[in-house]
């Protein structure tokens, strides 16, 4: 190898200078805690509060002890709804709110536009309150506003209720996040040329087929997009569900999920004690599901999507 | 049959009004330019007649019915745009077929009308590939095969060669060219390029400012503009206008006063008055280099540009006037010459001053 020509002699050395900043604080702040609460999983305590390395003991515990399982699988199930509702309630009718904003003819629309974005601005808290506050049984608007409609019997503590106080939640945060996938849906759809749509018009398409056939097929990469920023969002959720039922997300765990599990788990809560390494192997887990979501975006979606130069 | 009529058409977009009273009659069969400079409205008007704008006031008519409130789709129009408009999304095939199969036609139709478009526009082997693997010209195509395959009535083409480098744009426009009398459709096209207008239409429709400035076939406004507009903007170089005044008005004898003293004459009977402004024409290659004695005009040459068969000398008068004046390839001018020009009488094209022509 020539002294100068070769590939490693000349490095440019000055690139890490540059590189070193974003990495430092990166690796401090992100990949160290990261790889460390892997790590502490991997342990666990006895009496004294000593360390003791024991393999994937807490692993094994948490997805078949039934003094753990039945509280994690509780959670992940939980999560899987609450992710599924906000696919299929919260995304659909953030596009069709964004196909409806695009429509050439509307007057209205940045009125319209700003104030569905408007509730996603608000603190989760905030929501958490007023929701609490308008579906309470007690002092609570919407069993009067159900009965202006004749629809007084239909009224119940839905936030109440095992059986309906996960789909509430899920509904109150779709309620909250619409505007989210509605705003970038709605951008894409405005980088479609408006030649586009009118050459679909004299083909002779109404606006419904020019929606089915010719937007949706040139947003679908945002879709996706969309649909896993939904799922890291949903596998970190933990602030509503907090605000409205508190860190045991009655009623009976009916809304726990991985977040307020965590939080139990870790901090400690009314029931049980804080445990460190059962909180880190918890994390980790929510870490492994979130990865295999990304993975599946980064390698298998993004990959089939193709992006079409408008 | 598939005659347009347009009566008495305004379109404003709120408070700006960009056609005025527009009256129109196109043929069966005919191939229609709308030529005009940018703004003028010709794209307003071709969107007005594919039903994408709403008229304002005024009656639209596609075989004698009146589709003001029709629906585009229900008009039996194709429209070729600028930009092509394809989807980029589907293969060539499909993006000819989309509009096929919203209609519901069958499958073997479809594919038979597609391919037999694809034969004609040479896309045969193109059609498995998306518009972004295409080069501009096979996306022009396309964007034709599309409107062909539907089976129009009324072809419409907004500026559909202007994205095309000159050399295809030549070679388009004779395809389109053929096209229209393979076809024998009708056809209304917009562009701002006047040769285009020359070379394609039938009827040449000149807008300016949401207005009809002239109709007529290329040659009858090339010969006969009916104002100083159309008379400098079809013709390629411009006309040459000179500011004169009437000198003297006689037995229907009107004579004009150029510079030097010069007097044209000519038989006239509007009744102009002595010392009227008045606006002479003459297109570049109307004008003769002549003797001194004969001149109409004495120029000195700023510019000679030789493009071997012609050659156009770019010239001043004394009054300052810039003219233009074409001379055969031969010719010996060159920069800083003092030329002496005439025209024949009948080349010459008068206007008063209200922009219309005299004669």
């Amino acid at each position: 190898m020539s002294p100068r020509g070769g590939r490693f002699a000349r490095f440019p050395h000055h690139v890490l200078v540059f590189l070193a900043p974003a990495t430092i604080i990166y690796t401090m702040f992100m990949v160290y805690p990261l790889l460390d609460s892997i790590r502490l999983s991997l342990y666990n305590t006895d009496g004294t509060g000593a360390f003791h390395f024991t393999g994937l003991t807490n692993y094994i515990a948490l997805m078949t002890d039934p003094e753990w399982s039945n509280a994690f699988w509780n959670a992940l199930k939980n999560n899987f709804i609450f992710f599924c509702i906000h696919m299929l309630v919260q995304n659909p009718i953030g596009i069709m709110l964004a196909a409806l904003l695009s429509l050439p003819k509307l007057t209205g629309r940045t009125t319209y536009r700003t104030l569905i974005f408007m509730p996603t601005m608000l603190s989760v808290v905030i929501i958490g309150f007023i929701w609490q506050l308008i579906l309470s049984p007690l002092w609570g608007v919407s069993e009067s506003l159900l009965s202006f409609i004749g629809l007084t019997d239909w009224f119940q503590p839905w936030l109440g209720q095992e059986g309906t106080a996960l789909l509430t939640l899920s509904l109150i945060s779709v309620w909250q996040f619409v505007g989210i996938p509605m705003m970038l849906v709605y951008a894409a759809m405005l980088n479609i040329p408006e030649d586009l749509t009118e050459g679909a018009i004299i083909d002779g398409a109404t606006h419904w087929e020019i929606f089915w056939h010719i937007k949706l097929p040139l947003i679908l990469p945002t879709i996706a997009m969309i649909s896993i920023l939904t799922f890291v969002a949903n596998f970190n959720a933990f602030d509503l569900i907090y605000s409205v039922k508190g860190a045991l997300a009655g009623p009976n765990f009916s809304t726990d999920i991985m977040g307020t599990l965590f939080y139990r788990t870790f901090f400690g809560f009314q029931l049980q004690l804080g445990n460190p390494t059962m909180g880190a192997t918890v994390a980790t887990m929510m870490f492994g599901v979130i990865l295999v979501g990304v993975l599946f975006y980064l390698f298998v979606l993004q990959r089939k999507l193709r992006r079409y130069a408008l | 049959m598939s005659d347009i009529q347009l009566k008495r058409i305004d379109k404003s977009f709120g408070k700006v009004k960009v056609l005025h009273d527009i009256n129109m009659s196109v043929k069966d069969g005919e191939f229609i330019v709308f030529v005009g400079p940018s703004g003028c409205g010709k794209s307003t008007l071709l969107r007005v007649i594919a039903g994408l704008e709403q008229v304002t006031t005024g009656e639209l008519f596609i075989d004698d019915e009146r589709v003001n409130d029709v629906q585009p789709r229900e008009r039996g129009i194709a429209m070729v745009f600028q930009s092509y408009a394809l989807y980029p999304h589907m293969t060539v095939y499909k993006n000819m077929s989309f509009g096929l199969k919203l209609r519901k036609y069958n499958k073997q139709e479809i594919d038979k009308r597609v391919r037999t478009a694809a034969e004609t526009l040479q896309l045969t082997d193109y059609l498995d590939r998306r518009p972004a693997e295409l080069s501009g010209g096979q996306r022009q195509r396309v964007a034709i095969g599309r409107a062909i395959v539907r089976n129009p009535k009324v072809f419409l083409f907004d500026e559909p060669l202007s994205n095309l480098d000159a050399a295809l744009r030549v070679k388009t426009r004779i395809e389109i060219a053929k096209l229209h009398k393979k076809l024998d459709a009708t056809i209304i096209y917009v562009t701002h390029d006047q040769v285009e207008a020359m070379t394609l239409a039938d009827k040449i429709v000149v807008l300016n400012n949401g207005r009809v400035e002239q109709v007529g076939a290329p040659l009858e406004l090339y010969n006969n503009p009916a104002n100083i507009f159309v008379a400098g903007f079809i013709g390629s170089p411009k006309m040459n206008f000179l500011k004169s005044t009437v000198a003297s008005v006689k037995n229907g004898a009107v004579k004009i006063r150029l510079q030097d003293d010069r007097l044209v004459c000519f038989a006239h009977d509007t009744p102009a008055n002595g010392n009227d402004t008045a606006t002479l024409g003459i297109r570049p290659e109307h004008l003769l280099l002549s003797e001194e004695a004969d001149g109409l005009l004495k120029a000195e040459v700023d510019v000679v540009e030789r493009l071997g068969d012609v050659s156009y000398l770019y010239c001043t008068l004394s009054d300052g006037t810039p003219i233009i004046a074409s001379s055969p390839g031969t010719s010996l001018a060159t920069t800083g010459d003092v030329i002496h020009l005439t025209a024949r009488t009948e080349k010459i094209h008068v206007f008063g001053p209200d922009g219309n022509a005299w004669k």
